[in-house]
């Protein structure tokens, strides 16, 4: 089973909608309250307006946008991240084309299915470590830096084996 | 810490590509993620470079992008976060790696190849879609940072279980050692 979920949703957005979908993004305030952390184990999670996709060959083909774009990168199981996505983003889904009413949580699940992009190539270097597993590691070695920092004063102290014993504890 | 930039950026582009090199992504993508001597090869260079946390490539042919109507181009999807300078990103990709870039955008209108390192930087930052809202758990860590956290946590577990059947002279050893190898992270 793989230790993580990409969701990449892609949908465009109602005629007369790209202003209050606008307006809606902005809403979603700082990274620091972000609602996407109603998803559980959200490592990262982004919101775009995708105004056009580029024409190559000129205006002749049918209007290509706007769209909203939404991916997150969290920790399975991915029914949760969906249920946790579509609390975060009602607001936002229920500006786009076809949006069933974003309380009836089962047919908004299979909307976002069907506007979700499946990742073809990934690169993810620490992709098989949960949300957790990363934020204790990050705060051991913050710890770990203490401490040696700590040492450094010192070096040569007598007891340094049972002053790491008892910081980091034995195995 | 909250009012420090964050180390973790954002970014996305959509490129328009011929149909033929749609299905040539389409066919070649699957054994580059899933068939391991492949997607090792293929990978192993940029997770090296320790400053991407997430790429993901994908291929948009229809909206929506399922059971949608055509789109008349399908569209490479490149979204990614990242450590650092974005000019300094996307050159480590020309530099290190540019078969790899022809591999994924040789069919793209108007790709210019991975060099010169300026057309090519011009190509993705002509296309970059700006971030509206963007969420990291761990804003101030950068890739280096959490590897560099998860390997240390490795060895410390490995020295926590050793310690006690060791004296003071293997102990303050193995300290050296590690410190020597943790050093780079701290």
């Amino acid at each position: 089973m793989s230790r993580h979920v990409a969701y990449t949703v892609m949908a465009p957005v109602r005629a007369g909608e790209r202003d209050g979908l606008a307006r809606a993004i902005e809403a979603l305030g700082p990274s620091d309250g972000s609602p996407l952390t109603a998803i559980p184990g959200l490592h990262m999670g982004r919101v775009t307006l995708i105004e056009r996709l580029e024409d190559p060959r000129g205006a002749t083909a049918p209007a290509l946008g706007p769209y909203l774009f939404v991916v997150v990168d969290a920790d399975p199981p991915e029914a949760a991240v969906v249920e946790g996505l579509a609390r975060a983003c009602a607001p936002l889904f229920a500006r786009c084309e076809g949006c069933p009413d974003t309380d009836d949580r089962r047919a908004l699940a299979t909307w976002l299915a069907d506007h979700r992009i499946k990742d073809s190539w990934t690169i993810m270097p620490y992709a098989e470590h949960s949300l957790p597993e990363v934020e204790r590691a990050l705060a051991l070695r913050e710890r770990f830096g203490r401490f040696a920092a700590a040492e450094a004063l010192n070096p040569g102290a007598a007891g340094l084996r049972d002053r790491f014993l008892a910081e980091f504890g034995a195995g | 810490m909250a009012s420090e930039p964050a180390r973790a950026q954002p970014l996305q582009i959509f490129t328009p590509v011929r149909r033929a090199w749609g299905l040539w992504l389409k066919l070649s993508w699957p054994p580059a993620e899933r068939f391991s001597p492949v997607a090792r090869f293929v990978k192993a260079p940029l997770k090296r470079l320790r400053f991407i946390h997430f790429a993901h490539w994908s291929l948009l042919t229809h909206m929506p992008p399922r059971g949608g109507t055509r789109l008349p181009y399908p569209y490479v999807v490149f979204s990614t976060t990242f450590n650092g300078d974005v000019n300094a990103y996307i050159d480590a990709f020309s530099i290190l790696i540019p078969w790899r870039m022809r591999l994924l955008w040789q069919g793209a209108f108007h790709f210019p190849g991975p060099e010169p390192l300026g057309r090519f930087r011009r190509f993705i930052t002509e296309r970059v879609v700006p971030t509206e809202h963007f969420h990291c758990a761990y804003p101030q860590a950068s890739v280096k940072m959490i590897l560099g956290a998860l390997e240390l946590e490795e060895e410390l577990g490995r020295l926590r279980r050793e310690a006690p059947g060791m004296d003071d002279a293997e102990f303050a050893r193995r300290w050296r050692q590690l410190l020597g190898r943790s050093g780079a992270v701290l």
